[in-house]
């Protein structure tokens, strides 16, 4: 891993940025993050399975007032920051959105990217995943 | 089913809702539970069999050291949002099972300001979801009230008019927490915390007891003059697809709430259809929860909503009366006694004897309906 993230559990790739999700071989269900055994059916194990980058957005929200820890603050001040679900084709999604407020929107085409969640003891930026806005995503 | 067997309520009672700073869940249980029996015209050793539900207010079956030391057979539940529910379910199964034929139900609970934050491993999660800000459920009900909105062309506004109905409500409710009616344009400017959800359309944690009393066949007629009958009661959990608070990730096209399937099973098993319904109490944790729980327990159709709020359906005058008692928005939401306030309501409606607005013109069919994390339901069918 070439940043610090949240948890490398979350990620299969940081260098392009990419997301580690699970699928069942037996109802093809799409987990994200991993886990062990399928929700849905009993055919046991789920195999590692690295989510699509590129998607659109289902819903979205913004965190107007600040969360109480265990969040962490990014600066000195607490600034809104936008979360939504984003819909992979395979999984939906729940992430940071790295979109500007006045561009947020359901069925806007988005792309996974990293962006710095919080600072890290040695003072280092604590990565975790969100999606922007897919300039070439109008295509979809 | 017999009528010797039919689970009746035969008297209520309830400790006005509110933060209530200075009164413990106990004293609040307390008081509710005299005010049922008195209602009921019984006494606390009359009572053959207790049920109570508390998800952070205490052990409910201490109250036997206030009530009398009678040998009672007194059961605790405690299952979150669907407490009141699975008391009642409880007790009335009891009582069907001829344990006893007098039965007393109460939840109650007192919740810390800003309550219901909880770590991310209680919910099998990574610190990750929790440090990175998405541990909210707030954010929750934003996130599915504005996908909803969208699947269903119903404009925001709609969140406005029910908040305000609510209120409207509420102000007529001795015993709703808040009391102050405020115009739709003033709830839509409120502070916003997760829009499309503004401060007034979000219900707050607060404190609170609803005692009920239940007494079987004949027994329940020599005792209330017009007894109100527990035509059906149904609780279930999540399947999968249903979306859920804190869900790092949903399966393509969620739906499958567990208010569905209880609402169904509900109507199903009390032999009434949703148009029956006269008067209806569905959770409204946040307005957009009660815009979708209309339509998930078939009081209306999805997307249908918007014409009802409108129109003034839903008031208290109109075709199908909502949380004719101002609900969680205007009652806040003591878990433990949220669903029983809701029967409490409905109990009164259908006797003519609401607290605050009563629906006109002798409704016979009620509904009660909560939902609540993780994933679970309670409906009621009432009939007199
Ligand atoms: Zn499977």
């Amino acid at each position: 891993m070439d940043v610090a993230v949240v948890d490398p559990a979350l990620f299969a790739g940081t260098a392009p940025p990419r997301l580690a999700g699970s699928r069942c071989p037996g109802c093809a269900t799409v987990t994200f993050p991993r886990r062990g055994s399928c929700p849905r059916c009993p055919s046991g194990t789920m195999a590692a399975h690295t989510l699509p980058e590129r998607g659109v957005v289902w819903s979205w929200t913004v965190q107007e007032f600040e969360p109480k820890p265990p969040y962490r603050r990014l600066g000195e001040a607490f600034v809104p920051y936008a979360v939504g679900y984003v819909d992979l084709g395979v999984v939906i999604v729940e992430s940071r959105l790295d979109v500007p407020r006045e561009r947020l929107r359901i069925g806007l085409p988005v792309r996974l990217t990293m962006i710095p969640a919080f600072l890290g003891e040695d003072g280092t930026e604590v990565h975790t995943f969100a999606f922007s806005a897919d300039e070439d995503g109008e295509i979809w | 089913m017999s009528v010797r067997e039919d689970v009746h309520i035969v008297g209520v009672g309830i400790h006005p809702f509110g933060r209530n700073e200075h009164v413990d869940g106990y004293t609040m249980a307390e008081q509710a539970c005299r005010d049922a029996l008195a209602d009921a015209g019984l006494a606390w050793h009359d009572i053959g069999y207790a049920v109570g539900g508390s998800n952070e207010a205490g052990k409910p079956d201490t109250l036997v050291d206030r009530l009398g030391l009678t040998g009672v057979p007194f059961v605790n539940v405690r299952n979150g949002c669907a407490t009141g529910g699975a008391a009642l379910v409880t007790a009335a199964g009891a009582l069907r099972a001829g344990e006893a034929g007098t039965a007393l139900v109460v939840g109650f609970d007192k919740h810390e300001r800003g309550a219901f934050s909880r770590p991310a491993a209680s919910y099998g999660l990574g610190d990750w979801y929790a440090t990175t800000g998405m541990m909210l459920t707030t954010q929750y009900f934003a996130l599915k009230t504005r996908r909803y909105l969208h699947e269903h062309g119903i404009p925001e506004e709609a969140l406005a008019t029910v908040a305000a109905r609510a209120l409207r409500n509420g102000a007529r409710n001795p015993m709703a927490w808040r009391r102050k009616e405020l115009p739709e344009q003033e709830i839509m400017d409120g502070a916003p915390v997760n829009p499309p959800l503004t401060r007034y359309m979000f219900c707050s944690p607060a404190a609170g007891a609803v005692a009920l009393v239940l007494a079987t066949g004949e027994r329940a007629h020599d005792l209330c003059e017009r007894p109100v009958r527990l035509a059906a009661l149904s609780l279930r959990t999540r399947r999968f697809g249903s979306f859920e608070v804190f869900s790092p990730w949903l399966a393509p096209e969620p739906d499958h709430s567990p208010s569905i399937d209880a609402a169904a099973a509900a109507f199903d098993r009390a032999g009434v259809r949703p148009s029956e319904v006269d008067v209806a109490q569905v959770q409204d944790t946040d307005s957009g929860s009660e815009i979708i729980h209309l339509a998930e327990t078939g009081l209306c159709k999805a997307g249908e909503q918007e014409t009802l709020l409108r129109g003034g359906a839903t008031e208290v005058g109109g075709r199908l009366p909502v949380n004719t008692d101002g609900g969680c928005l205007a009652n806040g939401e003591p878990i433990g006694a949220s669903g029983l306030r809701q029967v409490h309501e409905v109990v009164r409606q259908l006797q003519s004897r609401a607290l605050g607005a009563q629906v006109p013109g002798s409704p016979r069919v009620g509904f009660t309906h909560v939902y609540g994390a993780p994933g679970v339901s309670a409906c009621t069918v009432l009939a007199v």
